[in-house]
């Protein structure tokens, strides 16, 4: 093995510094998550318990931390579930040359980069002219798409670029038909990608602040019910609650992780080669 | 007919992406830009066609100095990234030789990313107020006597929690196309006698720039729609252009926050249309 | 979370009962369909608690929704979202930008039981008969309009009222005395370049433009004709000395909700500010300093009531009706409620002082809200839940008002009331938003 030129160790201690900037701040409310029932917000510690852990599942004086949960959970599933099928069909789409297909690029584009508060605003604005009532699931839902579609083509844009065209030929060749091909041929291939999709998905989604802050409605979704008790609640609970979110999004990402690795060791010992390249 | 056909099954399976774009991109933009000539009262949006929102806004050294901010923190924001992210992806692409630890050290880095946004900005209020824990230690091992102030409610905060938030944005797209650098070339340039700098600046800054350039997008327009971090962490000191929007949103004014919502979108569309003249995002995914 | 809601509601339970059965007019006359009622009420944080919404459901058995938001997001949601609540709880500033659009209907006061017992400050805007009415958007000049959908305020009292007040007191600054050391008397001293730094000011543009106008006047630098009803040249000079004293770094933040100035005074972030009592109540009770200052100048008053949305009717309306019975009958015991219900003037807890007998205790909850509990409730084993509603560290009881109608906290509220030099006013917005850079 090569020497490690001296690059390297510097680098790895900015890069160990990197990942403390990353990680110091949520590990510290994760330790200020643990105050003792006497502690404030700040440090010292005041001794250690699972108080504030307790007291989040009590009832809050104000607002309905786990009523906003399952609604942000609700449409979390709600928008990977859509973002994965429109985003594949989608993917699917570009791969051929379709009139205005330049236009829909640039829109995703757009969609992507445009300060989210001016869709919330737009969207807002639009139910109130229409006289419709803003809803999580309906202008939410909508809003939050706007959000994670182009992610979702993104990747499909990726993945569909290191796609071998060779299999869709061979299964054509073998008399399959366009939607034969897709389903039996394509989605296998490419659905290790999707789990990638799903999880940008949802977790977007779960985490989406501005483009639900005007159009959520009567009903907060948990960032919103997050946003609101930084102002409206002056204990640790707080922090116990950013503790159990950050833990609550690992788990996500793990369940992600782990379902990939399965499907890359089922398709290991079914032998197949196919989407090695993905 | 065949084209007919493969182009109807294209539109097809692009309409669904096409409705949700239109009916919550499009018609959202379409209706901020006609609510922005319009008027308003304390209550009330009147239809009526004016230009007073965008006289008042051009006519206001409020909005300049705004904008001036806004784009002080889009460009040290950028900056801060870009030296930050670069410097991460190069070591994760080019120093770290097996692909497990490559992919266990790139995870390590995008899991913050993908927990709340608002509980990553709060954490840093304990870590930097005036009792909070930067100050302690700093005074502590005697470095200083006084409390810091503007470690909180600064435009140092307000940049430091940005950077924190968005450097994976930039982090990502760099390795993404470092990843994707021939080795050879590398080689190539080292048997060639070039020193370990000139292979970084003439080979693979020219070669990752794509990846810069992605990054730098993603980066700029987050930071400059931005309105919550900058009202956190600046104690509504600081403004925004984010902010000017969400003020008006908040007093009802509409129309005028309407207006400025569009001057925010030009800017933004002119800054990744220059942006975008640099690289073809499709082709470099 | 359901089983929370039985712990609290058995707390309340007994106590509740014994003093609720001589405040509460029983409200026996529905049949089961009330309990399918749903009514959803959106508020700030100071009143818009769960805890009254566990009570309604128990006393009067239909379900109250409670949203709390901040008061820029309350009159953009009571303006804007009429399909979205049922009950708005909004401050008296918030009328004046609400009550046009239509989107709320008047009560008849006929229908309310204690409306007699409202103290005048609310009706003839006079507190005491020999009162003076204050500048600002007294609650009396919006609290009346001509009839059941009327949009525009009546000058006096026709029956039709437009918001039921549950809360009102007179505002000052908060100061730590044990980090400033020495007496605060006058609003002046909010911008004194010896606090450079850790100062504070609400950024909630209608009300805050009162506290620097109170700041401006006591300088000497501004004569105002109405700081209720500013001329442009008022607010453009009130935002002149503001904006420079911020660009000497005389404020460290700015807050929005009562909550965020508990943190910043508890922290040490902020030794003076323009402060809300409740706020003030919130961080004491985590043992440290902070003391209500009265000041020579006098107070900034505010108010707040429960208004009907406008698509209330039938049974909705009734059932809405009934809870704001139920809620000027005493339970509910906000922050600065006391004194509400005013029989005569001097005597502003004696109501409730006659109603209860025993020794109140007011938490200040770890939200910084508020509830009421029985002492003899209190038990005494350490595990007894009903114990932690006493001693919970995190939100300490204390003794806020005693069986002598003393209130040791801050000073009696008639006092407060009668050196009020003006009330909280909407519609006078800055030019510019006051984070002007």
């Amino acid at each position: 093995m090569e020497k490690r030129p001296r690059s390297f160790y510097v680098l790895t201690v900015i890069f160990a510094l990197f990942v403390l900037f990353l990680y110091g701040p949520t590990i510290t409310i994760g330790i200020l998550s643990f105050q003792g029932p006497e502690g404030g917000l700040t440090f010292p510690m005041r001794g250690v318990s699972l108080n504030w852990f307790h007291e989040l599942f009590q009832q809050q004086a104000v607002g309905d931390i786990w009523g906003a949960f399952r609604r942000s959970f609700m449409l979390g599933l709600l928008v990977m579930v859509t973002t994965v099928v429109v985003s594949v069909m989608a993917g699917l789409a570009f791969r051929k040359k379709f009139p205005g297909s330049g236009i829909l690029f640039y829109l995703t584009i757009a969609s992507l980069v445009i300060p989210s508060i001016l869709i919330s605003l737009g969207v807002g604005l639009i139910f109130n002219q229409l006289g419709l009532k803003v809803h999580w699931a309906t202008s939410g839902f909508g809003s939050q798409l706007t959000w994670t579609l182009p992610f979702g083509l993104l990747i499909m844009f990726a993945v569909f670029n290191r796609f071998d065209k060779s299999f869709e030929e061979a299964a054509r060749d073998q008399g399959a038909s366009a939607w034969q091909t897709i389903r039996f041929v394509v989605l296998p291939i490419i659905a290790p990608s999707l789990i990638g999709v799903a999880l940008f998905g949802f977790t977007l989604s779960y985490d989406e602040f501005a483009r639900t802050l005007l159009t959520a409605g009567s009903y907060n979704t948990l960032p919103l019910e997050i946003f609101g008790m930084t102002t409206n609640v002056t204990t640790p609970v707080v922090y116990a609650l950013g503790t159990l979110t950050t833990a609550f999004s690992l788990l996500i990402i793990g369940a992600f992780l782990i379902a990939a690795w399965i499907m890359a060791r089922r398709r290991a010992r079914l032998g197949s080669d196919a989407g090695k390249g993905v | 007919m065949k084209v007919t056909r493969e182009t109807v099954t294209g539109w097809l399976q692009a309409a669904p992406l096409t409705v949700v774009l239109l009916g919550f991109l499009v018609a959202p933009i379409i209706t901020i830009v006609i609510v922005s000539f319009w008027q308003a009262t304390e209550f009330s949006i009147i239809p009526a066609f004016s230009l007073e929102n965008y006289e008042f806004l051009f006519g206001s050294p409020v909005t300049y100095k705004v904008f001036a901010a806004t784009f002080k923190y889009a460009f040290l924001t950028w900056a801060m990234t870009l030296a930050i992210g670069f410097t991460v992806a190069y070591y994760l692409a080019f120093h770290i030789r097996s692909q497990t630890m490559q992919i266990a050290l790139f995870l390590l880095c995008t899991i913050p990313f993908w927990t709340s946004n608002i509980i990553r900005m709060i954490s840093w209020i304990p870590f930097l107020g005036r009792n909070g824990i930067a100050n302690q230690t700093l005074i502590s091992w005697g470095v200083i006597d006084q409390p810091l102030e503007w470690l909180l409610y600064s435009d140092f905060s307000v940049i430091l929690a940005f950077v924190h938030l968005y450097t994976l944005f930039m982090v990502v797209p760099i390795f993404n196309t470092m990843m994707r650098i021939d080795r050879n070339l590398i080689e190539a340039a080292r048997d060639n006698g070039a020193s370990g700098f000139q292979t970084l600046v003439h080979v693979i800054i020219p070669l990752t720039k794509p990846g810069i350039m992605i990054g730098t997008i993603f980066v700029l327009t987050l930071v400059m729609g931005d309105f919550i971090t900058v009202r956190f962490m600046s104690g509504s000191q600081r403004a925004n252009v984010g902010r000017l929007i969400s003020n008006d949103i908040a007093l009802l004014q509409y129309p005028s926050a309407a207006a400025t919502a569009v001057v925010l979108l030009c800017t933004v569309l002119i800054v990744i249309g220059i942006l975008l003249r640099f690289v073809n995002i499709r082709k470099e995914l | 979370m359901s089983k929370t809601g039985y712990t609290r509601r058995s707390i309340l339970k007994t106590g509740a009962a014994a003093l609720g059965a001589s405040a509460l007019p029983a409200p026996m006359i529905w049949a089961q369909e009330i309990k399918n009622i749903t009514l959803r009420q959106f508020g700030t944080g100071v009143s818009n608690l769960n805890d009254v919404a566990n009570k309604v459901k128990e006393d009067l058995g239909f379900t109250l929704e409670m949203t709390a938001l901040d008061s820029d997001a309350v009159t953009q949601r009571a303006a804007t979202q009429p399909d979205s609540f049922d009950i708005a709880d909004i401050e008296y500033w918030i009328c004046k930008k609400v009550w046009p659009t239509g989107n709320l209907q008047a009560m008849d006061t006929s229908k309310i039981k204690n409306y007699d017992k409202i103290v005048g400050i609310f009706k003839s805007g006079k507190l005491t008969p020999e009162s003076e009415i204050a500048q600002g958007t007294a609650p009396s000049t919006v609290g009346f309009v001509d009839g059941p959908g009327g949009t525009t305020f009546a000058e006096s009292e026709t029956g039709w009222m437009t918001l039921i007040p549950t809360i009102y007191n007179a505002d000052t600054l908060g100061i730590r005395p044990d980090l400033i050391g020495r007496p605060i008397e006058s609003w002046t001293e909010l911008l004194n370049p010896e606090f450079k730094g850790k100062a504070s000011i609400l950024d909630i543009s209608s009300i805050g433009i009162m506290d620097m106008a109170m700041v401006c006047e006591a300088m000497g630098e501004i004569q105002y004709g109405d700081k209720g009803n500013m001329t442009r040249e008022e607010i453009d000079k009130t935002m002149a000395i503001f904006t420079e004293a911020k660009k000497n770094g005389q404020f460290r933040a700015f807050w929005k909700t009562f909550d965020e100035s508990v943190n910043l005074m508890a922290s040490g972030e902020v030794v003076i500010q323009s402060m809300w009592s409740p706020a003030i109540t919130a961080v004491k009770s985590r043992g440290i300093d902070c003391v209500y200052q009265p000041l020579k100048e006098g107070y900034r008053s505010w108010g707040g009531g429960l208004g009907l949305s406008k698509s209330l009717s039938g049974m909705e309306l009734d059932a809405a009706y009934e809870y704001i019975n139920w809620y000027l009958s005493g339970w509910v015991r906000l922050p600065d409620a006391s004194g509400l219900l005013l029989g005569r003037a001097g005597n502003l807890e004696g109501l409730h002082v006659r109603q209860r007998v025993g020794l109140l205790v007011r938490r200040q909850a770890r939200d910084g809200c508020h509830h009421l509990a029985h002492r003899r409730q209190a038990g005494r084993s350490r595990r007894d839940p009903r114990r932690r509603l006493l001693l919970r560290p995190n939100g300490p009881c204390r003794v806020l008002e005693r069986r002598d109608g003393r209130e040791p906290v801050h000073g009696s509220q008639v006092e407060r009331v009668h050196r009020l030099v003006m009330t909280v006013v909407g519609g006078c917005l800055p030019p510019t938003p006051p984070e002007d850079i």
